[in-house]
């Protein structure tokens, strides 16, 4: 199970006397790419930074094994690096070996990272074995299946329904094939439909062990528009976004997205500076406008007279962390830190999972954005009579109090602009939290950071008070 | 009746009193030299032959540490102190015994590869005893056809640092690119010192000898670095099936090739081979999933004592209990002797 790169001639870098890398072959540029770095920035490797700064401390020739990680890959490197004498100070590095092994995915943080992710896209998911007999479920919306569905082949809880074609499902099930956007109607309830996507999975040993699948509900109107728009025509353009434009906007964006970072980070091969930073800016814009189409089916979603939200009792210390877990790598890319309460404690409360999370993510998502590089964002956690409160303040340049009640508006940004935002982030976040009987405040001074805090009804522990 | 010449333990007065104020200082210690050598704590039997290799492999390396660092102050830079010159010209050692008086050999990271150097000496004897060199060597020069040309360079590479070695039986002597980088550095820097102190020479030039000598020095030339390479390309092709075995891959390579699947060192391997029975070693196999007559065969060519592992004590040996000693000895040595010394000196508090 894994391969080599036919190295007929070492992979080649070169760091400056301040550890930056000036130069690099393609395979080199992309693992440090990858591994946060950017053009001319810092190594970003850190096995490989270890060994440069500890040949530069003795001021020798290094000879080692290196083990790093790309994507779905571990790697094995040997390294070689060349104190470099009249460069003063400069080094280079010669990768003579480079090997790469599949990556096992079975890691429980993975796990509940890609669960986190589902629950935040409000997508389900279910995890099969070889036999494709259901091993865990979890469906988006209020249908609960797992008492019955557990040990079921996935093929006796769901029908392949049109446009999708049930031959060239299991088809690709035979041949191990990922499967995407195949519809999908669960038989017991004929009108619950959803779209499932899966990728096959491989255990440690590299032998196929079974599938992942992520479920999407399905809207009818989009499911079959023929009938529903005879139907439920008031449906239609209630739900522009949610429905229609939406998904059919996610798609090319996200192929949008992909292909330019592909072009950016040079993977197919080196390319002109400028014409790598363009792509980056292609895919930073595509990006902004994937999150603009969510904010704004989301918008659409609360703005409609029947939004609900499910009251499930949570834990906001736990959700903190979640949220947390989910921008680790925006937070690291700036040097960010993120004090979080103790993890082992416990501040119950109710709301929806998700629209929590999805407030949370929002939250310190901003305080990463608007904070320092190097600073540290505090998440608490506070009892306040009846209410269970989670605030998360930054160090950011804070918010003049005049401005501070315009902040929850739709599409304000206080003048900003080019950061990302959409200026409706807070406003969802803010009426999500009072479809939850609760509040989102801000607390701030200019110049001395902000502090936001969302104010949910206290869960009472049954039996302990 | 002979007459009998006592010239030549003849003292003056300044001597006899140098002497005595040395020797004043340096009995301190008779008590701790008694104890170590009356009361071991490692468990390694130090043979005579053993601590004879140690202290001629110790002497060698400072020998040719100054040697090259003279040789870089007179000829890169145009040094041309006498002294310089005469240490850079000689066989002799100098520094050896200013540096053990002063305690700077007595380091922990020095010792165990000097150690693990008259080890690695003794198992080669041990293994020629059973094996001609040429047997040893053939097997080596098999990789050299291997399909996958990288395998077959780092074959190569191997071949040629080893025969570069010079190994003949009876002798250890020290080849600089064979000290790992941590332990040349410090060594380069207090022989320095050494010379500058024997020399009277204190030219900036001596330092930046130094530097050259260090900045000179390439990890990639040493045996076990070149072990370590061949044994993870090994490992990711077909000979990742075949067993490690030190007749059919040669004591370096076989070390390297149990070291990366055991996740211990090269140096901790070495040291369970000294150990009695090789009863740690054993165990590594034993977690490594080695079957019986494979773990018998490698206990015998690298036994030098008549012991003998029998299927039955091999077996009787618990695989999952095996890989539980394997993984706490790969944790970092630092932590295994604090966990050691804590679990010793400080018991549990209760409550």
């Amino acid at each position: 199970m894994s391969s080599a790169h036919n190295l007929a001639e070492p992979i080649k870098g070169r760091l400056d006397v301040d550890g930056r890398l000036v130069s690099a072959d393609p395979l080199l540029l992309r693992l440090h790419l990858h591994s946060g770095g950017f053009e001319g920035g810092p190594l970003a490797i850190p096995q490989l930074a270890n060994l440069c700064r500890l040949s530069k401390k003795l001021g020798m020739n290094l000879s080692r094994p290196v083990k790093a990680a790309d994507d779905d890959n571990n790697l094995n490197l040997w390294v070689e690096t060349r104190i470099e004498p009249d460069s003063d100070g400069g080094l280079s590095i010669s990768i003579v070996d480079w090997k790469e092994t599949p990556l096992s995915r079975n890691y429980n943080n993975d796990e509940q990272r890609q669960r986190d992710f589902d629950r935040l896209n409000a997508r389900g998911m279910i995890r099969t074995d070889t036999a494709l007999r259901i091993t865990s479920i979890s469906l988006p919306g209020k249908v609960r299946l797992s008492e019955h569905s557990i040990g079921s082949a996935l093929l006796d809880v769901f029908a392949v329904v049109k446009p999708s074609k049930p031959t060239l499902f299991t088809e690709s099930i035979a041949e191990r094939q990922p499967v995407r956007n195949h519809h999908v109607s669960l038989l017991l309830d004929p009108d619950s439909k959803y779209i499932l996507s899966g990728q096959p999975l491989v255990d440690n040993l590299g032998v196929y062990s079974g599938y992942r699948f992520s479920v999407e509900k399905l809207n009818d109107e989009s499911s079959d528009s023929g009938n529903s728009e005879s139907t439920k025509p008031s449906l239609i353009s209630d739900s522009l976004f949610g429905a229609q434009l939406g998904p059919a906007l996610r798609q090319p964006l996200g192929k949008i997205i992909a292909n330019a970072e592909t072009i950016g980070s040079q993977l197919e091969g080196p390319l002109r500076g400028d014409y790598a930073s363009y792509a980056k800016d292609i895919a930073a814009a595509g990006r902004h406008l994937m999150d603009l189409v969510n904010d704004l089916s989301d918008l659409e979603a609360i703005e409609r007279p029947e939004f609900t939200v499910a009251p499930d009792e949570i834990d906001l210390i736990d959700l903190a962390h979640r949220a947390s877990g989910l921008l680790t790598v925006k937070a690291a890319d700036h040097q960010i830190r993120v004090d979080l309460p103790d993890e082992d404690s416990e501040m119950p409360a109710l709301g929806e999972f998700r629209r929590v999370l999805q407030i949370l993510v929002n939250l310190l998502g901003n305080a990463i954005r608007y904070s320092p590089d190097g600073s540290v964002i505090k998440i608490r956690v506070d009892r306040n009579g009846d209410r269970a409160e989670i605030s998360v303040s930054d160090q950011g340049d804070g918010i003049p109090e005049e401005d501070q009640h315009k902040i929850f508006e739709k599409f304000e940004r206080l003048g900003r602009s080019g950061d990302g935002g959409s200026g409706l982030g807070l406003f969802i976040s803010r009426r999500l939290a009072k479809a939850m009987d609760g509040s989102l405040s801000v607390k701030s001074a200019k110049g001395k950071g902000a502090t936001f805090t969302l104010s949910l009804p206290l869960r009472t522990k049954k039996g302990s008070e | 009746m002979e007459k009998r010449d006592f010239s030549a333990v003849e003292n003056d007065g300044f001597d006899l009193a140098k002497k005595a104020g040395e020797y004043g200082a340096s009995s301190a210690f008779l008590t701790s030299d008694l104890s170590n050598a009356l009361f071991p704590e490692s468990g390694l039997y130090l043979s005579d032959r053993l601590l004879s290799n140690s202290r001629q492999y110790l002497r060698s390396m400072i020998g040719e540490i100054e040697s090259q660092l003279c040789l870089k102050a007179v000829e890169n830079l145009g040094v041309v102190h006498a002294s310089i010159v005469e240490i850079g010209n000689s066989s002799m050692v100098y520094c050896h015994d200013h540096l053990r008086n002063a305690g700077l050999l007595n380091q922990s990271d020095l010792l165990e590869h000097v150690f693990v150097q008259a080890q690695k000496v003794e198992l080669t004897n041990r293994l020629l005893q059973k094996f001609s060199q040429e047997n040893l060597e053939n097997s080596l020069a098999s990789h050299l056809d291997h399909e996958d040309q990288n395998v077959a360079e780092a074959a190569m590479a191997l071949l040629v640092s080893r025969n570069r070695s010079g190994f003949q039986i009876g002798q250890i002597s020290c080849r600089l690119s064979d000290v790992p980088v941590e332990i040349y550095h410090d060594l380069v820097w207090s022989v320095t010192a050494a010379v500058q102190k024997i020399s009277g020479c204190s030219e900036p030039k001596l330092l930046a000898a130094a530097e050259l000598l260090l900045a000179g020095h390439d990890e990639s030339q040493s045996i076990d670095n070149r072990a370590q390479r061949l044994a993870g390309l090994l490992d990711h092709a077909e000979a990742s099936a075949t067993i490690p075995h030190p007749i059919k891959d040669g004591l370096d390579l076989f070390l390297a090739r149990i070291a990366l699947r055991s996740q211990l060192s090269i140096n901790q391997l070495t040291i369970f081979t000294a150990e009695p029975n090789m009863a740690r070693l054993v165990v590594v196999m034993r977690a490594l999933g080695i079957t019986e007559i494979d773990a018998i065969s490698v206990f015998t060519a690298l036994d030098g004592s008549g012991n003998i592992l029998t299927p039955a004590s091999y077996k009787e040996i618990s695989r999952d209990q095996a890989i539980v000693m394997t993984d706490n000895w790969s944790k970092p040595s630092a932590f295994q002797t604090a966990e050691r010394k804590l679990a010793s000196n400080h018991p549990e508090i209760d409550g």
